[in-house]
C-alpha cells in the first residue's frame, strides 16, 4: 500500500533518517520500534506530510506522492495519531474530531446533529463510552487518546499511523484499542504502530521494523522474531530484562499521610512511607492516584489531609511548600504540566532550583549548566547539547529531562507519575536503576504507573487504588506479588462493596 | 579540565534559547533602527542629525519606554495591562492635587505611588485570584482610573504653583556634557529613564524572582508544580508594571508642571506595539528590556520621521497600528508553528 525508499532527513545538519526503506501492506499491522531518538516520529511525520523529506521516494496506492501538509495526506487517506496529543481541550469531542472537516448541511452551515450521530456511531463501534458533546479537556488522557483514534476512523483513512498510542492507556483501554485495531485491519486498512512495549508488538503486529540511529536495521515477520532478537537489533546488544535488586532494609516511617481527600475524586487516603522505600500505586487510569498526589501537594485544592515528615506535623499548602520539605512531584503530562517546551534543557532541569548557588539573588548559570550536563551524560540524554530546546527532543528524551528536573530538586520524597512513559526498553532499565539507587541513598519514592509489571517489579509495597481510595496495601519486599494478587485485591473488594 | 567541563564550555557560546532567539531579533531591530536613522539622516541631514532633535526624540520616548517596560513585564507572565496610560494619568493627578493642597513633595509623590500600586494590585488580584481575563480586568481599570482622574480634576489642568520650585524643574533640568567644543545637555528625565531601564533590564535577565516570571508565562501549570509561587509572582508583575507607570507619571508631572487626566491616552497601544516588536509575546514566556527599548526607539524614530518630512503627524498613530498588527500577527504565526 505504501512504499518508501531511500528516505533521508536532516535537522540543521544532523542526520536523523538515513536511506530508510519502509513498506506497509494493506490489511496488516506494521510495528515500528527503536530507541528514543531513533527517528520513528520523524519518519511518521514525513510520510504523513508533517515534515518534508530531504530525498527519497514515496509510493502510496500506486502513485508517487509528496504531501506538502497533513491535510493533503489526510485527503489521500493517511492519518496520524500523534505521540503528543493534539486535542483542543476547550472544544467538545465532536468538534475535535471534525475540526476542519465539518459536515455541513445544504445551506453550508455545520450540521452538528449529523456530526454527533457519526461520532456516537464510531464510539459504539469502538465500544467506548465517550459523550461526543463533552469537553475534550474534561476527559482523562486515556480517553483523549481514544478520541484521536476515533478521528482517524471517522476520516475513513486507509493508512493510520499510531505513534505510541498506548503509552497513556490502562490495560483495559489498551485491550479496547487493540480490538479496534484488529477490526480496522480486518476491514483492509494498514496500520503502523509504534510502541516501546515489546509485548504489545507481539500481540498486535504482523511485521516489525527496527530503526536504529535513523537507519532501518531490519524488518521481520513478527511471528518469526523473538524479543531478544528485536532488542539486540534495537540497541546493538542484549539487555537484561530484570528489575534492579530491592534494597535489603527499608527504614523507619519518614512521611505519613492521613485523611487525604479531594472533592469528587479522592477520599480517605492514608499511608505511611518509609525511608528508602519504593511505594507503588496501582489501579486503573481514573482510579484517583494522580489526583491524590496533586491533592497531597495541594496543586489541586484538597478537602482534607494531615501530614507528618520525620514525625513532625507539616503543612503542605502549595507545591512550593512541598518542595521546601523536599517533596517533589513529577507530572504524568510532560507537555501540559511538566516541561517548558520553548526553553532549553538547562532551564528545564533547573526550573525547581533557580536560586541554587545564586549570588545576591542572581542566577548562577554556570552551576545550572554543570548540573544539566551531569544529567545529560548520566542518563544518556540525546542530543548531548544542553542548549537544545525541549521541542526539538524526541518524546523519550523529553521524559528523561523531566526526570532530571525532579532529581535536580534533591527530593527526600519523590513522587513519580508515569516516569517511563514513552522511553525505550534500554532507557527504561536505566531509569529503574536510577530510582532504585536513589531509594538506596535514603530517598523515599512513590511510583505511579499504568504498567502493572513496572509497579510490581520496582515496588517494596503496593497500594491499590479504586474509585479514589486505597483498597489494598500489599507487601512486596520479596518481590513475589503477581498481577493476579493485585487484581484480585481490587476485584474482591469490589465484590464486597456491592 | 575534564572533558565534560570542556563540552559545557563549548556549549557556553550558545545562549539560553529565549535569549538567543531574541538576540537575533535584537540584531534585526538594531539594523532596522540604523537604517531609519541613516535614511532620515540623508534626507534631513541638518534637522535630524542635531543633538536638539535627538534630545527631543529621546525625551519624548522616555514615557513610552517606561510604559512599554511595564507592558513587557506583564506580557512575560502571559498577561496584558491596558491600564498603563490611564493609571499614569490618575497617579499624576493625585500627585498634583496633593502638591496643590500644600503637601510636601515626598508624601505627595508617595501618594501617587500608592495609588498606582493599588491599581496594579487590583489588576493582579482580579486576574489571579478571581480568574478574570487580563484583557477585561485591565480594560475596566483603564476606564475606571481615567474616570476617577477626570472626576477629581473636572477635566482641568492641575497646576501646583505653591509647590517647591525644584520639583517642577528637576525632570527638565539638564546636566551639560562637554565633549571637545560641543556641549550636550542631558535632561534628568532621560537619565532617570535610562538608568531605570538598564537596572531593570539586568535584573530581569539575572535576578531569580524575576526570572521565574518567564517560567510562569511559558507554562503556568508546570511552573506551579516546579514550586514557583505563580499567583504571588503574577500579582507582583502587575505591581512592578504599576511602579514603572508611576515613574512615568512622576516625570511627566514634573516636566509639564501640571497633573492632567488626559495624559497617556492610547499610550497602551504604543506600549504593546513596542514590547511585541521587541520580542515579548501574547503567549507569554518571552520578552526583554533591550528588545523593548529597541521597539520604542523604532516607533519614536518613525514618529520623528513623519514630523521632519512634513508628513501629517496623525499618520504616526496609523503607523503604530499597522506595526502592531504585523508584529502581533508574526508572533501568533510563530507560536502556532512552534507549538502546533
Ligand atoms: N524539529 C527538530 N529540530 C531538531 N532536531 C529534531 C527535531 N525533531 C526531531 N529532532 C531530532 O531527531 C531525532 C529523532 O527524533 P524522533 O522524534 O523521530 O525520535 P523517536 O524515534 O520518535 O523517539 P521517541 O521514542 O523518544 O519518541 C532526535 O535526535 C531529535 O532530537
Ligand atoms: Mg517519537
Amino acid at each position: 500500500m505504501l512504499q518508501a525508499t531511500g528516505i533521508n532527513k536532516s535537522f540543521f545538519g544532523n542526520r536523523v533518517l538515513e536511506d530508510v526503506n519502509f513498506d506497509v501492506k494493506a490489511g496488516q499491522v506494521h510495528a515500528l520500534i527503536g530507541e528514543n531518538g531513533a527517528g520513528k516520529s520523524t519518519l511518521v511525520n514525513i510520510l504523513s506530510g508533517n515534515l518534508q523529506r530531504d530525498t527519497g521516494k514515496v509510493v502510496f496506492d500506486g502513485d508517487t506522492v509528496s504531501f506538502d501538509n497533513p491535510l493533503e495526506a489526510m485527503s489521500a487517506g493517511i492519518s496520524v495519531v500523534h505521540q503528543e496529543l493534539s486535542i483542543v481541550p476547550q472544544a467538545t469531542v465532536a468538534e475535535n474530531i471534525f475540526l476542519r472537516r465539518e459536515i455541513t448541511n445544504r445551506f453550508g452551515f455545520n450540521d452538528w446533529n449529523a456530526m454527533y450521530a457519526r461520532c456516537q456511531a464510531v464510539f459504539d463501534r469502538m465500544q467506548v463510552d465517550i459523550n461526543p458533546r463533552a469537553l475534550a479537556g474534561s476527559l482523562s488522557i486515556g480517553m483523549q487518546q481514544l478520541v484521536e483514534v476515533a478521528k482517524s476512523v471517522v476520516l475513513n483513512a486507509k493508512l493510520i499511523f499510531m505513534d505510541e498510542p498506548t503509552s497513556s492507556l490502562s490495560e483495559k483501554e489498551i485491550d479496547e484499542l487493540f480490538q479496534v485495531v484488529r477490526d480496522l485491519r480486518d476491514s483492509g486498512l494498514a496500520i503502523v504502530f509504534i510502541s516501546h512495549k515489546l509485548n504489545e508488538l507481539f500481540e498486535i503486529s504482523d511485521h516489525v521494523t527496527v530503526l536504529r540511529d535513523g537507519r532501518n536495521v531490519g524488518t521481520r515477520l513478527t511471528a518469526e522474531a523473538s524479543s531478544d532478537e528485536i532488542i539486540s537489533l534495537m540497541v546493538g546488544r542484549s539487555l537484561s530484562k530484570l528489575y534492579p535488586e530491592r534494597s535489603a532494609s527499608v527504614g523507619d516511617v519518614v512521611f505519613s499521610c492521613r485523611d487525604l481527600a479531594l472533592f469528587g475524586a479522592v477520599k480517605d487516603v492514608n499511608f505511611d512511607l518509609r525511608r528508602g522505600e519504593i511505594l507503588g500505586m496501582a489501579g486503573l487510569i481514573g482510579a484517583g492516584r494522580t489526583e491524590a498526589m496533586l491533592a497531597l501537594i495541594n496543586a489541586r485544592k484538597r478537602a482534607s489531609g494531615r501530614f507528618e515528615l520525620n514525625g513532625k506535623p507539616i503543612e503542605l499548602n502549595s507545591p512550593h511548600e512541598a518542595l521546601g520539605h523536599g517533596i517533589v512531584y513529577l507530572s504524568e503530562d510532560r507537555k501540559g504540566s511538566g516541561l517548558f517546551l520553548d526553553y532549553d534543557m538547562v532551564l528545564n532541569v533547573s526550573s525547581c532550583v533557580l536560586d541554587r548557588e545564586a549570588r545576591f539573588g542572581m542566577e548562577n548559570r554556570k552551576a545550572m549548566r554543570e548540573a544539566t550536563w551531569r544529567y545529560v551524560t548520566e542518563m544518556d540524554i540525546r542530543p548531548k547539547r544542553p542548549s537544545a530546546t525541549i521541542l526539538s527532543l524526541s518524546g523519550g528524551n523529553q521524559q528523561k529531562i523531566l526526570l532530571a528536573k525532579s532529581l535536580n530538586a534533591d527530593p527526600k520524597v519523590l513522587i513519580v507519575d508515569e516516569p517511563t512513559r514513552g522511553v525505550d526498553v534500554g532507557a527504561k532499565a536505566q531509569i529503574h536503576k536510577k530510582l532504585r539507587e536513589l531509594a538506596n541513598a535514603g530517598c523515599s519514592i512513590i511510583l505511579i504507573s499504568s504498567e502493572l509489571p513496572e509497579v510490581l517489579g520496582m515496588s517494596d509495597r503496593v497500594l491499590v487504588f479504586r474509585s479514589g481510595t486505597v483498597v489494598a496495601d500489599l507487601d512486596n519486599k520479596a518481590g513475589v506479588l503477581t498481577q493476579e494478587d493485585v487484581m484480585n485485591a481490587a476485584v474482591e473488594l469490589e465484590g464486597l462493596a456491592v | 579540565m575534564s572533558s565534560a567541563q570542556a563540552l559545557v564550555d563549548k556549549d557556553k557560546g550558545m545562549k539560553i534559547p529565549f535569549r538567543s532567539v531574541l538576540s537575533s531579533r535584537q540584531f534585526w531591530l538594531l539594523t532596522i533602527n540604523a537604517v531609519v536613522v541613516i535614511g532620515l539622516g540623508i534626507m534631513r541631514p541638518d534637522t535630524f542629525l542635531s543633538w536638539i532633535n535627538f534630545k527631543a526624540v529621546l525625551s519624548l520616548m522616555s514615557y513610552d519606554l517606561l510604559l512599554a517596560i511595564a507592558m513587557t513585564t506583564v506580557l512575560i507572565v502571559r498577561g496584558l495591562d491596558l491600564s498603563v496610560g490611564a493609571v499614569m494619568a490618575l497617579s499624576s493627578v493625585v500627585m498634583a492635587l496633593l502638591l496643590r493642597a500644600g503637601m510636601p513633595v515626598l508624601p505627595s509623590v508617595t501618594g501617587g505611588l500608592l495609588v498606582a500600586l493599588l491599581c496594579g494590585f487590583t489588576n493582579g488580584f482580579f486576574i489571579v485570584r478571581i480568574g478574570i481575563l487580563p484583557f477585561l480586568v485591565t480594560l475596566a481599570m483603564m476606564t475606571a482610573a481615567r474616570g476617577v482622574a477626570t472626576v477629581l480634576t473636572t477635566g482641568q489642568y492641575i497646576s501646583f504653583p505653591t509647590a517647591p520650585r525644584w520639583f517642577s524643574r528637576f525632570a527638565r533640568h539638564e546636566f551639560v556634557l562637554q565633549i571637545g567644543d560641543a556641549s550636550y545637555g542631558v535632561p534628568v528625565l532621560l537619565i532617570i529613564t535610562l538608568t531605570a531601564t538598564l537596572v531593570f533590564g539586568i535584573l530581569l535577565s539575572n535576578w531569580v524572582p524575576l526570572r521565574r516570571l518567564f517560567f510562569i508565562g511559558q507554562n503556568a501549570e508546570a511552573a506551579k508544580l516546579s514550586g514557583i509561587q505563580v499567583e504571588r509572582l503574577t500579582i507582583a508583575a502587575y505591581m512592578i508594571s504599576a511602579f514603572f507607570v508611576w515613574i512615568a507619571a512622576l516625570l511627566m508631572t514634573s516636566a509639564n508642571k501640571i497633573g492632567y487626566a488626559n495624559y497617556g491616552i492610547t499610550a497602551e497601544m504604543r506600549a504593546i506595539a513596542a514590547a511585541v516588536i521587541g520580542g515579548a509575546s501574547f503567549f507569554g514566556g518571552s520578552g526583554s528590556i533591550f528588545g523593548t527599548f529597541l521597539g520604542v526607539l523604532l516607533l519614536a524614530l518613525i514618529g520623528n520621521g513623519f514630523i521632519l518630512l512634513n508628513g501629517d503627524p496623525n499618520w504616526q498613530q496609523a503607523t503604530v497600528g499597522v506595526v502592531l498588527i504585523v508584529a502581533v500577527g508574526i508572533d501568533a504565526l510563530r507560536t502556532i508553528r512552534q507549538r502546533g
